[in-house]
């Protein structure tokens, strides 16, 4: 079987030596450590595995590994700038858009991905982008603020257009 | 509620009150050390058998030991169901951290508070009611001195017992426990930071797969394993159609699994 031997990981080139089937989750937790995008229902249902292949959101889950290849992975681990939270992952915090925080990292790079389609993002067009995005806690009111403010954040500062 | 219900729980749920109420049939323990250390960093460190599953008991706990001892709760850090070092704890569930465990929290914490009280009214030989507590410390208004909790008990285990009358702080009067505070470990969850349990790891962990058949109730016809135990630190473990193979790692079960060559026969399917 073809082998995947290298990636670009939030911003990085990481060798890896892979099948090419490979789910990506499982390339990013087992092989790279990168243990922040989660293991949720591993059939692309709960999105709490969501990762962004050139800016696109996908279910690392059910992705294989190889549609990851020469194209630029960005994890949850690779958001924050130089020490600084993303917008989205500060909204969060400030919110408390989490319970358990087992969908956070899914959540906020479906976010980000809405951010970068939006700039000022209505309730309704929140709630249809997030649909593939579950919270078994309940936080979603919570999750809109929280988008809504990070919002209203990146559009005052043009220096996260970078990651947008 | 069943006989047998009643069995497992214990006296726990008596609510005839009086006396120190007896802990969900568990053993009492009395010393405030077994539920708490007052470290020489300022922080406390608490301990308790129940268990955070989402539930976010990390910091409601949290909140009550630091409402009784007037700290930030930045500066209370929970021991959670590691065994060798809480007291026995028959388990998480129920429902019951919040009424149980917290009650129970808030009147040890209660009681170190006191303790302190007294060691710095002896210290400074002044009457306690002159004392106030605030930030970790403990203040003889008067005077202006202040004392931090270590500095007072030394670093020293709380041999003293708590008791269930310990003066803890109505709820009414509650600035820390019962507020909407932000999480621990927040930071780290949203960071992806946080280990949930399918990161953990530990010395000397397997990581365990199974070979799955083609199809519903199939019949092992052959099996070669041989590549997979020449992969180090593979272990195939078979019986009768069940296959399986554990390694020190997951990606290294996942190729051990590859590895296997095996056949199998497809029974009837149900539809």
């Amino acid at each position: 079987m073809p082998r995947i031997h290298d990636l670009s990981v939030n911003g990085a080139r990481v060798e890896v030596d892979v099948d090419a089937e490979t789910p990506l989750l499982m390339v990013l937790r087992d092989d790279l450590n990168l243990t922040g995008s989660k293991i949720g229902c591993g059939e692309g249902m709960c999105g709490a595995c969501t990762v962004l292949i050139d800016g696109e959101p996908i279910r690392s889950c059910i992705t294989p590994v190889a549609v990851a290849a020469g194209k630029a992975v960005l994890t949850i681990e690779g958001i924050a700038m130089n020490g600084q939270l993303h917008p989205l992952q500060q909204a969060f915090l400030e919110v408390g858009a989490f319970q358990c925080g087992y969908c956070t990292p899914g959540m906020i790079m479906s976010g980000i991905a809405l951010l970068a389609k939006y700039r000022e993002p209505s309730e309704a067009e929140i709630i249809a982008f997030m649909q593939g995005n579950i919270c078994r806690c309940g936080a979603y009111r919570r999750i809109i603020r929280a988008i809504q403010q990070a919002a209203t954040t990146l559009s005052r500062a043009a220096t996260w257009g970078a990651v947008r | 509620m069943s006989t047998e219900l009643s069995k497992t729980m214990g006296p726990g749920v008596d609510q005839s009150g009086g006396g120190r109420r007896p802990f969900w049939g568990e053993p009492d323990v009395p010393e405030i050390g077994s539920w708490l250390h007052l470290c020489s960093d300022g922080t406390v460190e608490v301990y308790t058998g129940k268990a955070e599953m989402g539930q976010n008991i990390r910091t409601s706990l949290a909140q009550a030991v630091a409402e009784e001892l007037r700290l930030p709760v930045a500066s209370v850090h929970l021991v959670m169901a590691d065994t060798d070092r809480v007291p026995f704890d028959q388990g998480t569930f129920g429902s019951r951290t919040t009424p149980i465990m917290a009650e129970r929290l808030h009147k040890v914490a209660a009681a170190a508070r006191e303790l302190l009280l007294d060691l710095a009214a002896e210290r400074w030989q002044v009457d306690r009611t002159q004392l106030t507590m605030a930030n970790g410390k403990v203040h003889h208004c008067s005077t202006g001195r202040a004392i931090g909790y270590a500095e007072l008990t030394g670093g020293r285990r709380l041999t003293k017992d708590w008791g269930d009358d310990a003066p803890v702080t109505p709820p009414d009067q509650w600035t820390t426990a019962g507020q909407s505070v932000p999480k621990v470990d927040g930071q780290a969850m949203v960071t992806g930071q946080h280990r949930y349990t399918t990161a953990l790891t530990r010395p000397g962990m397997l990581v365990g797969k199974v070979l799955r058949p083609p199809t519903f109730n199939a019949t092992l016809t052959s099996l070669d394993t041989t590549k997979a135990e020449a992969i180090p630190g593979v272990i195939v473990v078979h019986q009768g159609n069940f296959v399986g193979v554990a390694a020190p790692d997951r990606p290294t079960a996942t190729r051990a699994l590859e590895a296997i060559q095996a056949e199998w026969t497809a029974s009837k399917q149900i539809s």
